[in-house]
């Protein structure tokens, strides 16, 4: 059943005009194809400039993609009337990056927390304090919090408590910003063995936006790699991480540290502007693997013949079965 | 995990090691005492930071010998952060007060006014902090950023510390060095701002440089040849580092040594992969298997979390969340000793080591 | 689950919070208190005005005018005969009461303005800025006298005149804070969840926007109070025989070398209630200033 399905998204900014008059544009995405089923949990990783953050936006509704359709649940996202609306706020859940942000100051953990349930109309006034206090006993927080603000918690309760907020009102979908980031290890560690439960126990569907491999390792079974505007590979999480197939993953695989492997600066060279696209290839300027093809063509994002992994590259690490299996095309059924 | 032979009833203790200073990071345990205070170029013992009633640092004794690396982990509330300032001596009276002792070479850095410590900075002692954003100065390009040490220290006339900083910027990987002596910071992406500090750092050839969380705010690929840079450059110089890193991956393969922090004391410190991959302190053995390699298949995280310093409990510091605790561990604070190529602080290392074995 | 709360806090109550976030702050700083405590005198004696005064304010009596402060007239009598003391009582009321009416007035008006702009945007946030700006372009008194050459004297007319220049401020205050808070993360959370506009302006934006709103107004006060004064010793305020402090004082210019109780006692009454609120207002600020040594 499927969730979300991206269709060729792009979003691009005008940033200004060249000396010729001609529209500067700032490519945040440039052409992304996915597709997410109900129970899947994903990894979304990618350093700065990925695109990653613009790509959860667009999934939430938050802005409108420049080119490219984006489906939930084979509704296209901007022909939401406003039930669609509505149905889709309860079922996909968002946690942001900054939790404390995202949480209003001035109100007390308790009315947080109650704030999507009596929207859902998912219980009434009087009973929402009990059902507030069985959500933070799930996330491991003690009933006292109900009544404090969000400054007086510390970073790990504070996520913790989005974390709830998100499970409010009986999501299918949750999609998460780097909510794991900036923490102690033990913290993190706590949050993460507490997503990985609920995930499983609740049958979530998980989006996670991460840039460490290690957490993305340990939360979702796929991982999709971006690199400027692009998924550049995507497939099982394991499989991607100890056999990688695009020159961009194993320079990630490699540059993360590791107790066994000794530190190798994988990667040289800066990241080049989303404006100023390279030609051909996008990882072309960095890549230790480069042809001359590279520059030329840049290659779309290309399933392997057993249909779970896909590679955007023209020599692909490993020699598939068949180089070139065709293009599987989404059908959608209306 | 291997364990040694050795029990804790073979251990050599501090008192009975001769004068091996404590904390020294000799990986031969009967090494020759004498070379190694020659060798050691920055010497703390009993090193206490108040601020207020509290204590931040609680005696803290570590030996950095000359050439090697140190990394500083723990989490946050540790001090790691606050010991790399206090040894720069960017912590002083009248905000905290500072006891005990810290030689650097023979210099007593405790007690050192702001001007002696100014002479120190730059020329002696480099200083990266973590965020490159806000320590370079956004009013002044990058070249007069860098040559400002070259010539209050080394007293290099501008035409020549302009040359020499071309040199650095070229030395620290970034292209077109004499254009960007020009530029402005914010012109530049975090990776660059970055290895300009490395190379304002680095511009007097210092003795010691000292690191907070260098790469904590960049991405993984950055991250990885920023570290190299630093390595490479502090191995080409002979040069020590203090590096205060909370990825414990990341330091294994960067440091020589390390010294892991709780609440503000050091609960074990010896050669890296001796501590990270075979820790013997319930703390350092919590942190380990919290850490999130591709293979894990289960994360046991510490219970709790560090309790303020109001609420810390007597004793041993850790005692509030260790799986080992017995009644000893809340009477008396546990000294670091010698144990397995070494240092390590608890009372019930018979029990971690028994249950490990198993 | 491990439970992981930081502290053994007893179960908090409704208004501890209450206390923690202004109580205890304001506590820890001795000027603040000294502020509060006087603030607070000056309010019990505006409220008890009746019971506390001796006399009628404005009972005139030529036969007792121009009298130094004895037993039968504690502070004096001044050229009318009245009792200086009670015009000094019954002036704190008029004080007070002018103060936080024209504030509360200029208050309401700015942020009406200072939400439409922020919320709305585009031309009408232009427009309404242009508006404010022109407001602004005149000093605080010379508006006021303005209006009053239109409105007339009075305590009412100056209680109009004063909000109206009051609004200026507010509004850009109002304004930029409503700018700042909507483009924080949990009013787009807010949204994304599918909360009405309606609930997100109530709930999420404006007590977001109050806290330090709430300051500016305390602070805006002791402005009032003192233009207020100003405009009634130029005899452009209230209409005599209105006990106002700056009323008497004016009264009592004149009289300077012979009978300075009559200018003396108001004027000192008038600068201690000013030195009070501003104690006050600063140590308010302080407190609600998470980054700053209160906390």
């Amino acid at each position: 059943m499927s969730i979300f399905q991206l269709l060729d998204v792009e979003k691009y900014y005008v940033v200004g005009r060249t000396a010729a008059g001609e529209e500067k544009r700032l490519k945040a995405l440039d052409g992304v194809r996915l597709e997410i089923h109900e129970g899947d949990t994903v990894a979304l990783v990618g350093e700065s400039g990925s695109g990653k953050s613009t790509l959860v936006r667009l999934m939430l509704g938050l802005e409108q993609p420049t080119n490219g359709r984006l489906f939930f649940r084979q509704t296209e996202l901007r022909e939401f009337d406003r039930q669609t609306r509505q149905n889709f706020a309860r079922e996909v859940s968002f946690i942001y990056q900054n939790a404390r942000g995202s949480m209003n100051p001035r109100m007390r953990v308790g009315d947080i927390l109650a704030e999507p349930m009596l929207l859902f109309g998912l219980c009434k006034e009087s009973a929402a304090r009990t059902r507030v206090s069985v959500l933070l006993d799930k996330v491991g927080l003690s009933a006292s919090m109900i009544d404090r603000f969000p400054a007086e918690l510390s970073g790990g309760q504070v996520r913790r408590v989005a974390v709830a907020r998100a499970l409010a009102s009986e999501p299918r979908v949750i999609i998460a910003d780097e909510c794991v980031a900036g923490l102690d290890v033990s913290v993190q560690a706590q949050l993460l063995n507490l997503l990985r439960t609920l995930c499983t126990e609740m049958g979530l569907t998980l989006v996670f936006i991460t840039h460490d491999l290690g957490v993305a390792s340990y939360l979702c079974q796929r991982t999709a790699v971006m690199y400027l505007g692009c998924i550049v590979e995507q497939g099982p999480t394991l499989e991607l991480l100890t056999k990688p197939l695009h020159p961009y993953t194993r320079a990630l695989t490699e540059s993360f540290p590791s107790f066994e492997r000794p530190l190798k600066a994988a990667l040289s060279g800066e990241i080049p502007s989303p404006i100023n696209l390279p030609q051909g290839c996008r990882f072309s300027t960095r890549c230790s693997d480069v042809k001359d093809a590279c520059r030329l063509k840049d290659p779309p994002l290309i399933l392997q013949p057993d249909g779970r992994r896909g590679v955007a590259c023209l020599f692909p690490l490993a020699v598939p079965v068949e180089p070139l299996a065709a293009l599987v095309e989404v059908t959608l059924t209306h | 995990m291997m364990m040694g032979l050795l029990s804790v009833s073979d251990v050599i203790t501090s008192e009975s090691a001769g004068n091996v200073p404590k904390g020294a990071l000799t990986s031969d345990a009967d090494t020759n005492t004498q070379s190694s205070t020659e060798r050691a170029l920055l010497c703390i013992n009993g090193l206490t930071l108040r601020r207020g009633n509290a204590a931040v640092l609680d005696e803290v004794s570590l030996t950095l010998l000359k050439g090697r690396t140190l990394g500083l982990v723990g989490e946050s509330g540790a001090g790691k952060s606050t010991l790399a300032m206090a040894i720069i001596g960017l912590l002083m009276a009248p905000e905290v007060q500072l006891t005990g002792s810290m030689l650097y070479q023979e210099q007593q850095l405790v007690g050192l006014s702001d001007k002696h410590f100014s002479k120190l900075r730059g020329k002696k002692i480099g200083l990266i902090f973590q965020d490159a954003t806000t320590s370079l100065d956004p009013c002044f390009t990058i070249g007069e950023q860098i040559i400002e040490p070259l010539r209050r220290h080394l007293g290099l006339k501008r035409t020549e510390a302009l040359e020499r900083a071309v040199e650095l910027l070229d030395s620290v990987g970034i292209p077109d060095a004499r254009a960007r002596l020009s530029a402005y910071p914010h012109q530049l992406s975090g990776g660059m701002q970055q290895r300009v500090m490395i190379s304002i750092a680095l511009a007097c050839s210092p003795e010691l440089l000292i690191a907070d969380e260098p790469t904590s705010a960049l991405d993984v690929t950055v991250q990885a040849q920023i570290m190299d840079l630093i390595l490479k450059r502090v191995r080409a110089t002979g040069a020590s580092a203090v590096i205060v890193l909370h990825d414990l991956a990341l330091t294994s393969q960067v440091c020589d040594d390390v010294a892991v922090m709780y609440a503000g004391q050091i609960v074990e410190t010896g050669p890296a992969h001796l501590v990270l991959e075979q820790a013997l302190h319930p703390y350092t053995i919590g942190l380990r298997s919290c850490v999130v390699e591709f293979d894990s298949s289960e994360l046991v995280p510490l219970p709790g979390t560090v309790p303020s310093l109001a609420e810390m409990p007597s004793g041993c510091r850790f005692s509030s969340r260790c799986a080992y605790v017995k009644p000893k561990c809340f009477e008396a604070r546990p000294p670091l000793e010698w144990i397995e190529g070494r240092w390590v602080a608890c009372w019930q290392l018979d029990a971690v080591h028994s249950r490990v074995m198993r | 689950m491990v439970d992981i709360s930081v502290s053994s806090a007893s179960a908090p109550r409704k208004n501890s919070t209450w206390v923690k976030r202004w109580w205890q702050p304001l506590r820890r700083q001795p000027s603040a208190l000294a502020g509060l405590s006087i603030v607070g005198a000056y309010l019990v004696l505006a409220v008890f005005a009746p019971v506390f005064a001796t006399h009628d304010p404005i009972l005139q009596d030529f036969a007792v005018a121009l009298q130094p402060p004895s037993f039968e007239h504690w502070l004096g009598t001044d050229s009318f005969g009245q009792d200086v003391y009670s015009r000094v009582l019954y002036g704190a009321r008029l004080a007070l009461w002018i103060g936080f009416a024209s504030v509360f007035l200029g208050l309401f008006g700015g942020m009406s303005i200072g939400l439409i702009a922020g919320l709305v945007g585009g031309r009408l946030e232009w427009a309404l800025m242009r508006l404010v700006d022109s407001i602004l372009a005149f000093p605080e008194i010379i508006l006021a006298m303005a209006f009053i050459a239109v409105l007339g004297l009075g305590i009412e007319n100056l209680i109009y005149a004063l909000a109206v220049s009051f609004v200026g401020p507010f509004a850009r205050i109002v304004r930029s804070d409503v700018l700042q808070v909507k483009a924080l993360p949990f009013i787009e959370a807010a949204q994304l969840m599918g909360v009405t506009s309606w609930r997100i302006i109530l709930r999420h934006l404006i007590p977001n926007v109050m806290s330090s709103l709430l300051v500016q107004a305390g602070i805006r006060i002791s402005t009032a109070i003192l233009l207020a004064s100003g405009l009634s010793f130029f005899g452009i305020g209230v209409v005599p025989p209105t006990p106002d402090w700056g009323l008497i004082i004016a009264e009592g210019r004149g009289f300077i070398t012979m009978a300075p109780w009559i200018s003396g006692f108001p004027g000192a009454a008038l600068a201690i209630l000013l030195i009070g609120l501003t104690l006050l207002g600063d140590g308010l600020r302080n407190a609600l200033n998470p980054s700053s040594e209160g906390r």
